[in-house]
């Protein structure tokens, strides 16, 4: 998959063959041991950040609040909130149990 | 205002491998779509769970009579940010979905769960939702109605996309 700077494909690819193997081998295994990939993302990050600035992409948006739903988003990155406390922010219980107004309910995915 | 979607979905995979795809799932012969993926923010947070966000750009397939709405100078590309949060101890992930650009035109905001299926461990239950909503005068009835049909649309293709990537993963 090619990255949204052009020269920062190949670090991409580099980036995610390192990141993939991290997350399948330790991260979902519970093992907190060091990330291996520091620098290769630091490496791709320099580069992706710098073509976003480029092309003028507004990253830092937080999706507006539409409706009145109680529930709470995700907070737009990099925030200092997000970091000390994730869990509280996943309220999927209490939202799943606001009634559903669904033009489409149960739509079955998969054979 | 606007158009509201939900739908439970599954895939005949563990949760481990949900979400190893979910890192992988582009290219597929399903996300022609979608032209560049790059992951712009990422951490591990002190609770051990992944925060990402990633940047998509996917063309803009806005059908003839809503072009002539889109400014000139705006691309024919779309640029799509997802958030997510993988938490391994608790086997859940949550993504949050939203197009950053054209938004005035129309707004498509997704949220997802994914968890372990209650009734079969083995598989990967998908709650999905989505609001969409137009502020364009006049227009936003018929811009939410295709919004809301190309949105159902692209749920069949995503979980095409991801059975293809989980097969292929299998098979290797």
């Amino acid at each position: 998959m090619n990255s949204v700077g052009e020269a920062c494909t190949e670090l991409k690819r580099e980036y995610d063959q390192c990141f993939n193997r991290w997350f399948a081998e330790h991260f979902l295994k519970g093992d907190r041991s060091g990330d291996p990939c520091t620098e290769t993302f630091r490496k791709y990050q320099r580069c992706v950040q710098k073509a976003i600035k480029e092309k003028d992409i507004p990253i830092d948006g937080r999706p507006e609040q539409r409706h009145n739903v109680d529930r709470i988003f995700l907070l737009p990155f990099p925030s200092q909130q997000i970091r000390s406390s994730i869990d509280s922010i996943l309220l999927w219980d209490q939202f799943s149990r606001l009634k559903c107004e669904c033009k489409a309910v149960g739509m079955e995915m998969g054979n | 205002m606007g158009k509201y979607f939900c739908c439970t979905g599954f895939l005949k995979s563990t949760w481990d491998q949900v979400c190893i795809a979910f890192w992988q799932r582009y290219p597929n012969p399903y996300s022609n779509h979608v032209l560049t993926e790059d992951i712009i923010f990422r951490e591990v947070t002190p609770s051990n769970c992944l925060i990402s966000r990633r940047l998509l750009t996917k063309t803009s397939r806005a059908p003839r009579w809503m072009e002539r709405y889109l400014p000139k100078h705006m691309a024919s590309s779309a640029y799509i940010i997802e958030d997510s949060i993988i938490d391994p101890q608790k086997r859940t992930m949550t993504t949050l979905t939203w197009n950053i650009s054209h938004a005035r035109l129309m707004s498509v905001e997704e949220r997802c769960q994914y968890q372990i299926n209650p009734e079969k461990g083995s598989w990967t239950e998908i709650k999905r939702e989505a609001w969409i909503s137009s502020s364009l005068y006049g227009l936003s009835r018929a811009i939410q109605e295709f919004g809301l049909a190309r949105f159902k649309n692209s749920v069949t293709k995503t979980m095409k996309g991801f059975e293809y990537v989980l097969a292929r993963m299998q098979g290797q």
